[in-house]
């Protein structure tokens, strides 16, 4: 079955616990609040992006769910257990590198996984080699972690995240520092976890990349959800209808449909008419404008990109979407 | 726990600084050793000949206990101070304090290994720096006279291992300390500078306030530089030794075990507390 489908059955059945549950977490330093409030499920199998722009308190969360943040209030429930009253056995089934992966540069790659499969405790020697090579550093296991490239680190920490094979992932930019194949290969690797039961947690600024992977997002602003959903029903609150007709026309036409009912706004961009309606407008629209003599030479639904709903709801500019040209 | 230990002692032992700290302190007591005894043979009768004499008494295996004691209680204890303070300042300094705090059992765990591993450490640098000075004082020993009954007697061991214990706990707190402004500082920097600082002005403040006398000489029966000279007076209170007799003004060894315990307590709670309670952010 697919995570798709996973989370769909998930959700029908109403029964599944959520692997992660917060409720009202809120975290204050001193007079600022990082996050305010924050309630999220994150399902079995399911890939979950973790949106906002930088300060929105994505890395506080993920240190709140770790424990090495301490909430001001809220929980944090994970596999239907209290974190504060259950650490141990919360964490030991949990993966995470938070933010850039922080390991000891005077240990190779080899020893740093060494080193926190002695502190996890159990996991076969034989786990690390699976581990190195899985993310392509086999080759590099010997050499010490501080003559590794960014890319290499970011492979290491994803590597650490598998070693106790955790149920729960979370990957703080995990494609921070790798090159296009190397975010590929990531990208390839998030649905994989996913497939073999794992739920993942993928905090990103790289909106194209959790809008190819992610099931359900969640977008952070000053610490508050400003918005949560499946990525096709978020996408599909900003569908807008693309009117183009001939130039000496376009002031006539505006005028004309911003007086339709059922039309919430009328916006230029490029020589065309963006109409904030609902897709089956489409027919009234063209039918106005024939009234008046004007003949549309296009009319096409447009569907935002996470990219450009996470603009519109944040109202950040230049946040990075690495979105290929198309 | 045993799990956080073997996994703090794999990662420092793979660092070249414990290797190079005991390596500076075999390297002090040896060369130590040698540079007096060298002393001693060139100064012949041309100096004040007692004092030549009780430096000659001092270098000869019977009295190794006392004076290897003195001087790798010194020596140890900085390098003790070092290796501690790096190990846990340097967890915040590169970041891997959020990397393994998440895999250890319980949080605490994380700094009880510090603690631990750091009097680990102490133990180790006092017991190669007594076995060092003993292979010293026995050669120098058997150039004199070849006399080694002081430490083939019975009980010679056990003297030993008591020394070992005395002059590691003199250690502790300043272990602890480190640790505990390690987590404090979030620094190797605080970690290492701030104890090193007060082992050395404390004992400069030690002697100005006894010279000083009265009430001021009482204030510093607190003083840890004073209670780690009362505990180690304890090691030259043994058979065949000929080193001084400790002065009245000391507490006793106990008693100054027993301060030194209790520093090393307070600094002990302070980290648990402070490291159970504090965020551990990106920042450290």
């Amino acid at each position: 079955m697919s995570a798709q489908g996973r989370l769909a059955a998930a959700e029908a059945a109403g029964a599944a616990t959520p692997v992660l549950r917060l409720r009202g977490l809120t975290k204050q330093f001193g007079a600022i609040t990082a996050v305010r409030g924050l309630d999220l499920d994150l399902y079995p199998g399911e890939v979950f992006g973790f949106l906002g722009p930088n300060g929105a308190g994505k890395s506080t969360t993920i240190g709140m769910i770790l424990g090495l943040i301490r909430p001001t209030a809220g929980t944090v429930e994970a596999f239907g257990l209290d974190l504060s009253r259950h650490r141990w056995e919360v964490l030991r089934r949990v993966g995470a590198v938070v933010e850039t992966p922080a390991f000891y540069g005077h240990l190779s790659g080899r020893d740093n996984l060494r080193a926190i499969a002695l502190a996890v405790g159990g996991v076969p020697e034989r786990r690390i080699d699976e581990l190195l090579e899985l993310v392509g550093l086999a080759d590099r296991a010997r050499d010490k972690f501080k003559t590794y490239s960014l890319g290499m680190k970011q492979r290491l920490g994803i590597a650490s995240t598998l070693l106790a094979d955790p149920q729960l992932v979370l990957l703080d930019e995990p494609t921070n520092g790798l090159d296009p194949a190397g975010q590929r290969e990531v990208r390839e690797l998030i649905p994989r976890l996913a497939a073999e039961g794992r739920t993942v947690l993928l905090a990103s600024h790289l909106l194209y990349e959790v809008q190819q992977v992610c099931q359900r997002v969640a977008i952070l602003q000053r610490g508050e959800l400003v918005a949560a959903g499946r990525v096709e029903e978020l996408l599909r609150q900003g569908r807008r209808l693309e009117v183009e007709v001939r130039p000496e026309e376009l002031d006539r036409a505006q005028e004309i449909l911003s007086r339709l009912p059922g039309v919430e706004s009328v916006e230029r961009r490029d020589g065309r008419l963006l109409l904030g309606a609902a897709p089956e407008l489409g027919r009234t629209v063209n039918l106005a404008l024939a009234r008046e003599g004007i003949f549309a030479n296009q009319l096409r639904l447009v569907e935002n990109t996470l990219e450009e709903y996470f603009l519109q709801l944040t109202g950040e500019e230049g946040n990075g979407d690495q979105r290929p040209a198309q | 726990m045993i799990n956080a230990l073997r996994s703090d002692a794999f990662r420092q032992w793979k660092r070249l600084m414990p290797k190079v700290l005991l390596g500076i302190l075999l390297g002090s007591v040896v060369l130590f050793y040698l540079l007096l005894w060298a002393t001693v043979q060139t100064a012949g009768g041309q100096t004040d000949a007692t004092g030549v004499e009780d430096l000659r008494a001092s270098l000869r295996v019977e009295n190794v206990i006392p004076f290897s004691a003195g001087l790798i209680a010194q020596f140890g204890t900085i390098l003790a101070i070092i290796m501690a303070g790096s190990s846990t300042g340097g967890e915040y300094g590169s970041g891997t304090v959020r990397t393994m705090v998440v895999r250890t059992r319980a949080r605490w765990h994380f700094v009880a290994a510090k603690l631990v591993n750091g009097v680990l450490f102490a133990f180790l640098l006092v017991l190669l720096g007594m076995l060092a000075g003993l292979a010293v004082s026995a050669a120098i020993s058997s150039s004199l006279d070849g006399n080694y009954d002081a430490v083939l007697r019975a009980g010679f061991a056990g003297d030993l291992v008591a020394a070992v214990v005395r002059t590691t706990w003199v250690m502790v707190p300043y272990v602890a300390a480190a640790v505990f402004l390690g987590v404090w500082g979030r620094s190797s920097a605080v970690a290492i500078g701030l104890p090193l600082g007060i082992f050395v002005v404390e004992l400069i403040a030690s002697s100005v306030l006894q010279a000083v006398g009265g009430v001021f000489e009482d204030v510093t029966k607190a003083f840890p530089s004073v209670n780690l000279s009362a505990v180690l007076a304890a090691n030259g209170q043994i058979q065949g030794s000929s080193t001084s007799q400790p002065s009245d003004d000391l507490p006793s060894a106990w008693q100054g075990a027993a301060v030194l315990g209790a520093y090393a307590l307070a600094a002990v709670v302070l980290v648990f507390y402070l490291f159970q309670r504090r965020d551990i952010t990106a920042e450290g």
